[in-house]
């Protein structure tokens, strides 16, 4: 007799007629008539038997074409999700782009007020000054024009690089405001959930600083 | 004779099962793709074994109520209907009602196919609700 196992349960029914068969051949005894009857049972259950494989056989077809195609459409949507993806990240480094390239312009136009307000009050300055040292030297009036036309070429040699400073100083302090108003900004948001990934400010600062060099 | 339900909890990979002669609820509901069918199953099995085996007088309607089942599970699905179809045989009222949800037309095809292995009448209902 064949040892029960936990897979018995599931075909129990097969299993049961196999011992039932067997039990039949070895019993010499049995008459052409029981033979017979066995037989025809053992044939309409092998038809029962074909009937299942060919349900389960099916069934299995078709779950294993179900799984299949969710496979397939995960895919598919995986592959939409990652192209939207790289679509925003794109826009994220043309946003950045743009917002630095603001932000220079801005720092830009304050660096030439300042600068020409700047030239303007020192050449004002500079007017003033030279009647004062023209009545104390005592200078002819050559020497006295080249002062002046010196003093006044090194103010205009001075434009640019005076306006380079001071707009470098301005998108400095622009990127240390944006890095400051960032570290609050994460600061006030809630707690985010364990594994859950959260972009620095600092690094997204970072990046803007890196964009403007 | 009364006798004692049983009651399991569903999982990731297997379902909800609810036997409960008193108060007439049978069912299976979620998905069956246990990582050891046998070892899942055959409690349910040996269940419905005793129960039918015991001979009551009870109708039984059983919700069979899948979204995914793979094939040994297909086995003991199979095995199931035919203990309801033995005791519809000792002269009790049965009645199966297997759920699909829409559009799911491989449940659908899966339920057709059960239901010309049994003499049981087998309801074919279409669910627009997730379970």
């Amino acid at each position: 007799m064949a040892q029960k196992t936990q897979d018995d349960v599931a075909y129990s029914r097969e299993n049961d007629l196999i011992v039932r068969y067997r039990e039949i051949l070895s019993d010499e005894a049995r008459s052409k008539e029981e033979y017979r009857e066995a037989f025809e049972e053992m044939y309409k259950q092998y038809i029962k038997l074909l009937d299942d494989t060919k349900l389960l056989t099916s069934l299995g077809d078709r779950l294993q074409r179900k799984l299949r195609s969710t496979n397939l459409l995960l895919k598919q949507q995986s592959e939409e999700i990652r192209e939207i993806n790289e679509a925003l990240n794109k826009t994220n480094v043309e946003l950045k782009l743009t917002i630095d390239e603001l932000t220079r312009a801005r720092a830009s136009r304050k660096a030439r007020v300042i600068t020409f307000l700047l030239l303007f009050a020192l050449f004002a300055f500079s007017e003033t000054l030279e009647d004062q040292f023209d009545s104390f030297l005592d200078e002819d009036a050559a020497e006295s024009f080249f002062y002046s036309f010196a003093f006044k070429t090194v103010l205009f040699a001075l434009l640019t690089p005076l306006n380079s400073f001071i707009e470098k100083f301005f998108v400095r302090q622009t990127i240390n405001k944006d890095k400051k108003a960032l570290l609050q900004d994460v600061q006030k948001e809630a707690p985010k959930e364990k594994g859950t990934f959260v972009e620095r400010p600092l690094d997204r600062a970072n990046g803007m600083a890196a964009n403007r060099s | 004779m009364s006798y004692k339900p049983l009651y399991i909890n569903p999982t990731d990979e297997t379902p909800q099962v609810i036997l409960d002669p008193e108060n007439n609820r049978f069912e299976f509901v979620g998905n069956s793709y246990p990582e050891n069918s046998t070892k899942f199953y055959s409690p349910i099995l040996n269940w419905m074994k005793e129960f039918i085996d015991s001979s009551p007088k009870q109708d039984l309607s059983v919700d069979f109520n899948f979204d995914y089942f793979n094939t040994s599970s297909a086995k003991y699905i199979l095995e199931i209907l035919r203990l309801i179809q033995d005791h519809q045989d000792k002269g009790n009222k049965c009645l199966i009602r297997w759920y699909y949800f829409q559009d799911d037309t491989d449940m659908l095809e899966a339920g057709e196919d059960y239901q010309m292995t049994i003499t049981v009448p087998f309801e074919i209902i279409e669910r627009t609700d997730t379970f």
